[in-house]
C-alpha cells in the first residue's frame, strides 16, 4: 500500500460526507505536490516536525502528504484542544510551523530534526510532560503492508470515516490504509451525532463497503433507533479503542445485516489495529483474534492472565523526549501494552482488563494524573483524585472526588474550561471530606470509586 | 408541583456542572464548551430518565436549544409536561 517515497502514486477520490463534493485522486496529487513546493519555499526540510490542527477535512490529509513528500513529520492536533495544551504540545515537539485552515504559523526558524519521523500522535499534552508518540515512514508503510495481507479488501471501493483523524485509530487505519490504496474515503465530521443518527443513509448513500466504529458509537446508534442501510453494499465493519461486549457485538451484527462486524485490538503505539477477530466469528467479551502483522507473548501470566505483549514491524520509534517512559515499555523489540488477556491454544488474544488507571471514554484516552495536576493547580481545591466511572453509554465517564478549601464546587468545575479539552472535564463530582490513601500515602482509584458510588 | 421548565433547567444545570445560579442564556448546543457531542448525549439520557421519554434519532439532532428541548417534551406529552 505504499512506501516511504510513494505514498501518493494510488490516491482514491476524498468525498466530503455532507456536501458530497468529491476531490478526485489526479487532482488531489496535484494539489499535494503544490503543496508540498509550498512548504519547500517556506523552507520546511526532511525531518522537521509541522503541526496540522484541522477537523476531519481533506486539507488535513492533503497537507499530511506534502508534508510527507518533503519527508517531514506531520503532528496532527484535535482542533478542540485549549490553547495551553496546544502551547505546550507545540513546545514540547519543537515544531516550525502550525498549519490550520487557511493560515500558516510559523514558530521557529529551524528545529531539530529527525529523519525517519512521519508522524507524532499526542495522546496527552496537558500535563509539563507531553506524550507524543513517534512513528517512522518504515513503521507505517510495514503496517500498511500488514493490514493489506490480513483484511480481505480487495472488493472495496468506498469507506467512511467517523472517527476523529488526529487519532491512530481513525487517521493510520481507517483512513489512510484505504485512501492510499486507491479506495474512495468519505469523510464525516468526528463524533457528528448527526451522522450517526442517519448512518443507514450515509451507508446508502455512499455505497459504503466499510467503516470502523467505537462501542459508543453502536450504542449511540442502536438507543436511537437510527435506520439501518437498506443496501446490501457494506462488506465489514470494524469496531476498536474500547471493550466490545457480546451483547452489542451480536446487536451491532443484526444492524449490519450481514457485514460482519470485526471486534479489533490496536493501540496508538502501535499505530492502530495489531489484531482482529474472523468476520462471521462467534461474539465473545474479550475476544480480538489473532495479530496482524504482530505477534503476541502473554507476560507473567496467573491462570493463563497476564499482560500482553506485542511485536510488530509498526511499533513506535518511542514516546518523543521520554526516554525513561520509552524504555519501560519497549523492550528488545517487544512493546508492553499495558493490557491483560490470555493466548487460546490457536494463538487468539482474548483480553481481560487493564493493568493501570487510564480511563476509556468512548474510546478517547484520558490519563487521571493529567486531569488531577490541573485541578491541583485550582486555588479552590485541597486534594483531589480522578477516576473512571461506569458509564452506560461512553464506557466510562470522568469522575473526579474533590475536598474543596472553602470554594463552592461550580467554581472549580467552571475553573476547568479552557484548560482541559473538554472530553476530559470530569462530569461526575464527589466532594469528600478527605481523599483515602493507604499507609504508604497512595490513593487507590479503585477504593475512591467504591466509596464515591456507596 | 415544579413545572417542566425548572425540572428542565436542573437537569441542564446539572448536567453541564453550571451550579444552582449558573446562566442558561444564549445556551446552544456546540456553542457552550460543556454542551458538545458527548455532553449532548449525556442530556438526552438524562432527559429520558427524569421525563420517562424517549428521544428518536431524529429528535436528537433537532433540537440545540433549551426552547427546542421544552417544545419537544411538549408535545411527547405525557410526564413530560
Amino acid at each position: 500500500m505504499g512506501d516511504r517515497m510513494n505514498f501518493i502514486g494510488n490516491l482514491g477520490p476524498l468525498i466530503d460526507g455532507k456536501t458530497g463534493e468529491v476531490h478526485e485522486g489526479g487532482a488531489l496529487k496535484s494539489r499535494i505536490r503544490r503543496r508540498a513546493a509550498e512548504l519547500a519555499v517556506e523552507g520546511i526540510l526532511g525531518g522537521d516536525r509541522v503541526a496540522l490542527a484541522y477537523g476531519n477535512s481533506p486539507e488535513l490529509l492533503i497537507d499530511l502528504l506534502a508534508l510527507w513528500e518533503r519527508h517531514a513529520c506531520a503532528i496532527p492536533l484535535d482542533p478542540g484542544l485549549p490553547a495551553s495544551e496546544v502551547e505546550r504540545v507545540l513546545q514540547h515537539a519543537e515544531a516550525r510551523m502550525l498549519l490550520s485552515p487557511g493560515r500558516t504559523q510559523r514558530l521557529r526558524d529551524s528545529s531539530r530534526r529527525e529523519a525517519g519521523e512521519a508522524l507524532i500522535l499526542y495522546t496527552s499534552g496537558t500535563t509539563a510532560l507531553p506524550k507524543g508518540i513517534v512513528h517512522t515512514f518504515e513503521g507505517l508503510a510495514s503496517k500498511f503492508r500488514a493490514l493489506t495481507e490480513n483484511i480481505e479488501a480487495a472488493s472495496w471501493k468506498t469507506v467512511l470515516c467517523l472517527l476523529p483523524m488526529h487519532f491512530g485509530h481513525g487517521l493510520i487505519c481507517n483512513c489512510l490504509w484505504p485512501w492510499l490504496a486507491s479506495r474512495g474515503l468519505v469523510l464525516f465530521p468526528s463524533n457528528d451525532l448527526e451522522v450517526f443518527s442517519r448512518l443507514g443513509e450515509a451507508v446508502d448513500r455512499y455505497r459504503a463497503d466499510f467503516f470502523s466504529t467505537v462501542p459508543s458509537i453502536w450504542r449511540w446508534v442502536l438507543h436511537t433507533g437510527a435506520a439501518a442501510p437498506r443496501m446490501k453494499t457494506l462488506k465489514r465493519v470494524h469496531c476498536a479503542s474500547a471493550p466490545l461486549d457480546e451483547p452489542l457485538w451480536e446487536q451491532a451484527n443484526a444492524w449490519t445485516a450481514g457485514a460482519p462486524v470485526v471486534n479489533v485490538y490496536g493501540t496508538t503505539e502501535t499505530a492502530g489495529w495489531i489484531a482482529g477477530t474472523a468476520p462471521g466469528e462467534r461474539p465473545e467479551d474479550g475476544s480480538v483474534g489473532g495479530g496482524w502483522g504482530c505477534e503476541f507473548q502473554v507476560r507473567e501470566a496467573r491462570e493463563g492472565v497476564g499482560e500482553v505483549w506485542a511485536r510488530t514491524d509498526a511499533l513506535m520509534k518511542g514516546y518523543l523526549g521520554r526516554p525513561e517512559m520509552t524504555a519501560a515499555v519497549l523492550r528488545a523489540g517487544w512493546y508492553r501494552t499495558g493490557d491483560l488477556g490470555r493466548l487460546d491454544d490457536r494463538g487468539r488474544l482474548h483480553l481481560r482488563g487493564r493493568l493501570d488507571d487510564v480511563i476509556n471514554k468512548a474510546g478517547l484516552k484520558i490519563y487521571p494524573d493529567d486531569v488531577e495536576e490541573v485541578l491541583k493547580q485550582c486555588a479552590g481545591v485541597a486534594d483531589v483524585c480522578v477516576f473512571g466511572e461506569p458509564h452506560p453509554l461512553f464506557g466510562e465517564e470522568v469522575a473526579a472526588a474533590v475536598v474543596l478549601k472553602g470554594d463552592a464546587l461550580s467554581r472549580v468545575q467552571s475553573w476547568c474550561d479552557g484548560k482541559l479539552a473538554g472530553f476530559k472535564i470530569p462530569r461526575k463530582w464527589y466532594p469528600l471530606k478527605e481523599i483515602p490513601r493507604n499507609e504508604r500515602g497512595k490513593v487507590s482509584r479503585r477504593r475512591v470509586l467504591e466509596l464515591c458510588r456507596g | 408541583m415544579e413545572s417542566m421548565e425548572d425540572r428542565l433547567k436542573k437537569i441542564v444545570r446539572s448536567v453541564f456542572n453550571l451550579g444552582p445560579s449558573g446562566s442558561l442564556d444564549g445556551l446552544v448546543y456546540k456553542d457552550h464548551p460543556r454542551w458538545d457531542s458527548l455532553g449532548h448525549i449525556q442530556l438526552i439520557l438524562s432527559l429520558e430518565k427524569e421525563f420517562r421519554v424517549k428521544f428518536s434519532s431524529e429528535d436528537v439532532v433537532s433540537v440545540r436549544t433549551l426552547e427546542d428541548i421544552a417544545s419537544l417534551l411538549r408535545k411527547k406529552g405525557g410526564q413530560a409536561s
